[in-house]
């Protein structure tokens, strides 16, 4: 365990002073021997773990997986649990840097990353979920939301005072928040806006979509307070956005290294750490400054490696962009693809549609994860990818797209045939879920992305032939 | 085919005058000399043709198929569709009662009853969309949002000036609408709402949803009169919604006999002949064709009630069944009744009427289909379904849940709880896609009912729901 844990960024006297807490945690999520020695090998097989702000952000990861599965025995007053809430990061980062007794942070994204990428145990959280009224199947109800109801199913995790989440990008959600509080007496709350943008008077309409989420929002806020009764001021949420603006220039700047980077300095399976990053609960004095000191740590010795030419792929690999986030439990498929020598360069939900206007009032300002790429329409994201695709001269686009998430579904056809048209290069599209280890098909995987090599190979040949 | 029509309830000299633009609709729809035998068929074994009522409703059905296939061809200089989206028959009655050179029609239930439940031509309209974008396998999107893309990339029916949805009930149709936008040029727009509401909330926050969907939908009238030129005031559409309101009081009449008739005097399965009306446009003139047609539905249902006539036995198990009767397959409706149980209602119907009906019309339309139970959360919906299954005497619950929308699948778990603890009655659960006859099977449905007539029979000496 010590060693696994010294992987995972803890330092000799932390890992034995933390030991006992991180043993009941996995106790309690059914972590035994066999799976450490299982995370042991996935974390050297899968993630740079030589590289210590890797490992840094696996600390984070953990700490946060522990910190949530003991949050009542660790005497926390009031738990509180976000999911598929973005805006809830800000909300719990404000409440924990204001009482010590609140215990708030998101689900499930460390233990995906934990339990599902590291030791490959989420399948019997997922099959929980679909024991109650989540669905495989035909329906194949998406395997996020089946997370978080297995955790709870499980007792994994314990029953929070309040669940909050959000109808912005998916309506299953909330239904199954709604579920847990009519079942289980979770109390829910859903915030939400009205997505009625239309593309010709987009950002007329988007001002008015940050306006109701913001309304939307300080009613959350006010439930919040009703939970853990204080307040939380504008001032407070001003104060948290300005120290984390730190860390959005150094995953900025992190970012834009790997971009540029040839070779790839770090591989695809990593963007899921940054993804879970962001969604952590970071107190201002505590835990925001250990993530900003792990990603310029990580800064550091990428601009090491591109400095030495070092990568993890050959240098003039075909540079792709993939849409989706790397996979949150599983980190085979984006591993996978550096393996066989093509670099992800980028993923598209990082890229953004302008706001017009800078916002003054920080519940807008948390707001604008509205103008991302998957909360915008197909045409903005369209024109947000194919932009992304120029700025980045990539390749190839790896076109995969979650099945349990109808909404998107729909999607990669028209993005295929854009990019195809406007940019004429190859593009595949994968159909896979971004939660569920279940539909990885290694040696499907393998025949379709050596097709893909060899359409990049052609191509590039081709474009050299022709300059 | 003049079998057929009269079956329709095309008679004498409209039969005449309508064969041949019916005959040229019918062959852009693909629909043979075959296909209208076997639908002449379908028509006499799972509809109750021999009622007139009946036969008016299938006429205005495909009246209304017809003008759509046709519109362009019969000159309309502007043609709306609406999908997936509560309000639309009201102003747009607005608008064909201003102007001839309009055609407004919702999409698809014409289609999915005329083409799939009567010919069962709808698999090649759900099979296009496949070849689009919308998927079977894993993903499994919804039949009814196939119809609409499947109908339009067949050109099975004329491109839209312009295409209407909302997300009030699914984000697929939004979505979908998009991609048409963006594949095919086809305009569009979308209304919503901000659903935000909890069961403590309950009516105050349904007032706020309602008052804001009020507002998205006013955009839409506006657009409207962009793309028409012509403006749709309140006092219009309070004319219609007055002119309407006796379809709707008829509409009522004609579920309380199925509700209160034993026996049940007509197949569960015609149920959805008449729960679209509502949904059509009716210019103002044509309003009292429709209220004249279940108007006559309900003399009729009222004398086979007064004489004990029905489709099951006097006395046959009373059913409530989760969602709509099958859209495009009455087989599955049918069956119920040929083994013996009377489906009395559905829970479509039931809606929480004790909120005050507001006076701005937008508002009144929203409210007309938010508060029925589909559009409640489920914890509103559990409790309207037991107050229907007590107020109804029901003995068993149909828990029919559509695999197409992941939002209402949950759903069937908690009502099957809920009814079992609070009622103590059987729960069968059939997992279905309301629009596709392709997820079903016959002989394991029939073998799943005769179980279940068997636990209803076995409580039959008991009391039912008090």
């Amino acid at each position: 365990m010590l060693e696994l844990l010294t992987l995972c960024g803890f330092e000799a006297a932390e890992a034995e002073s933390e030991l006992p807490r991180i043993e009941r945690a996995f106790t309690k999520l059914g972590i035994g021997a066999e799976d450490i020695e299982r995370g042991k090998q996935r974390l050297t097989t899968y993630y740079d773990i030589e590289l210590k702000g890797v490992r840094k952000l696996m600390r984070l990861a953990l700490r946060d997986l522990v910190n949530s599965v003991l949050a009542r025995e660790d005497g926390k007053k009031k738990v509180l649990f976000g999911f598929m809430a973005p805006v809830f990061e800000i909300v719990s980062s404000v409440l924990v840097s204001h009482s010590h007794e609140v215990h708030a942070a998101h689900q499930s994204w460390s233990p995906l990353l934990i339990m599902g990428s590291v030791f490959d145990k989420m399948v019997p959280v997922l099959e929980a979920a679909e024991r109650k009224w989540l669905k495989a199947g035909t329906v194949a109800h998406c395997c996020n939301v089946k997370s978080i109801l297995g955790l709870f199913t499980l007792d994994m995790l314990p029953k929070p005072d309040l669940l909050v989440t959000t109808g912005f990008s998916c309506e299953t959600s909330p239904k199954t928040i709604n579920l847990l509080d009519e079942l289980y007496g979770i109390p829910g709350f859903c915030y939400d806006t009205c997505q009625d943008r239309s593309f010709k008077t987009y950002e007329v309409d988007s001002e008015r979509t940050v306006g109701l989420v913001v309304k939307s929002t300080r009613k959350l806020v006010e439930r919040v307070q009703e939970v853990v009764g204080f307040e939380l001021t504008d001032e407070m949420f001003q104060e948290m956005l300005d120290a984390r603006a730190e860390l959005d220039n150094a995953v900025g700047t992190l970012r834009h290294l790997i971009e540029n980077s040839d070779p790839l300095a770090i591989s695809a399976p990593h963007e899921n750490l940054l993804m879970v990053l962001y969604a952590l609960t970071l107190s201002i004095d505590d835990g925001l400054p250990q993530a900003i000191d792990a990603i310029n740590t990580l800064y550091e010795e990428l601009q090491e490696r591109v400095d030495q030419g070092v990568g993890v792929v050959e240098k003039g690999a075909p540079r792709i962009l993939s849409l989706l986030p790397a996979h949150h439990s599983d980190p085979r498929l984006d591993h996978l693809v550096g393996e066989m020598g093509m670099a992800i360069v980028a993923c598209d939900p990082g890229f953004m549609v302008p706001f017009p206007g800078s916002p003054k009032d920080p519940y807008a300002m948390m707001s604008l994860h509205l103008q991302g790429s998957l909360a915008t329409s197909l045409p903005r994201r369209i024109r947000l990818i194919i932009e992304g695709c120029k700025r980045l001269k990539v390749d190839g686009l790896l076109n995969r797209y979650h099945v349990g998430c109808r909404a998107v579904a729909g999607d990669p056809f028209i993005i295929a045939d854009a990019v195809g048209k406007e940019l004429g290069i190859p593009v595949l599209t994968l159909e896979w879920e971004n939660f569920d280890p279940r539909v990885y098909n290694h040696e499907q995987y393998i025949r379709r992305l050596e097709l893909f090599k060899m359409m990049l190979d052609t191509n590039t040949e081709r474009r050299r032939a022709q300059t | 085919m003049e079998e057929l029509l009269k079956l329709c309830g095309f008679e004498g000299d409209e039969a005449a005058a309508e064969r041949p633009r019916i005959g040229r609709a019918f062959l852009k729809l693909g629909i043979s000399a075959e296909d209208i035998e076997r639908g002449t068929q379908r028509l006499s074994r799972y509809y109750a043709t021999e009622l007139q009522g009946i036969r008016k409703i299938l006429r205005l059905l495909v009246k209304n198929m017809v003008n759509t296939v046709l519109a362009r061809e019969d000159g309309k200089t502007k043609v709306i569709y609406g999908f997936m989206i509560p309000g639309f028959s009201v102003f747009t009655s607005a608008l064909v009662s201003l102007s001839q050179e309009i055609h407004a029609a919702y999409l698809c239930p014409q289609f999915q009853i005329i083409l799939g439940g009567i010919f069962d031509k709808m698999s090649p309209v759900l099979e296009a969309a496949e070849g689009k974008w919308l998927k079977s396998g894993m993903v499994a999107h919804c039949g009814n949002v196939k119809g609409l893309v499947g109908l339009l990339v067949r050109d099975l029916i004329p491109r839209p000036d312009l295409l209407i949805t909302s997300g009030l009930l699914c984000e697929t149709a939004p979505k979908s609408v998009d991609l048409l936008h963006e594949l095919y040029g086809i305009p569009e727009c979308c209304y919503d709402t901000c659903q935000d509401r909890e069961a403590g909330e309950y009516p105050a926050a349904t007032e706020r949803i309602v008052s804001l969907a009020a507002k998205s939908l006013r955009l839409v009238t506006r657009k409207i009169h962009e793309e028409v030129g012509i403006e749709i005031t309140d006092d219009m559409l309070q004319d219609i919604l007055n002119a309407r309101q006796g379809l709707c009081d008829t509409l009522g009449r004609v579920d309380t006999f199925m509700q209160q008739g034993d026996p049940l005097p007509i197949s569960a399965n015609s149920q959805i002949l008449w729960d679209y009306m509502g949904a059509l446009t009716f210019s103002k003139e044509n309003t009292p064709e429709a209220i004249d047609a279940i108007n006559t539905l309900c003399l009729e249902l009222e004398e086979r009630v007064s004489q004990g006539v029905g489709e099951v036995e006097k006395g046959a198990p009373r059913i409530l069944a989760m969602l709509p009767s099958h859209h495009t397959d009455p087989r599955q409706d049918h069956i119920v009744g040929e083994l013996g149980m009377a489906i009395a209602s559905t829970d479509r119907i039931f809606d929480t009427s004790d909120m005050k009906m507001p006076e701005d019309p937008y508002e009144q339309m929203i409210l007309d289909i938010m508060r029925g139970s589909l559009f409640h959360s489920a914890q509103r919906r559990v409790s309207l379904v037991i107050e229907g299954c007590r107020r109804l005497h029901i003995e068993g619950l149909l828990n029919r849940c559509h695999i197409g929308c992941r939002t209402v699948t949950g759903d069937a778990l908690l009502i099957k709880e809920a009814v079992s603890r609070e009622l103590d009655i059987p729960v069968l659960f059939q997992e279905r896609d309301d629009f596709d006859s392709r997820v079903y099977n016959h002989e394991q449905f029939k073998r799943n009912l005769e179980v279940f007539k068997t636990m209803l029979k076995s409580r039959s000496g008991e009391a039912r729901v008090p």
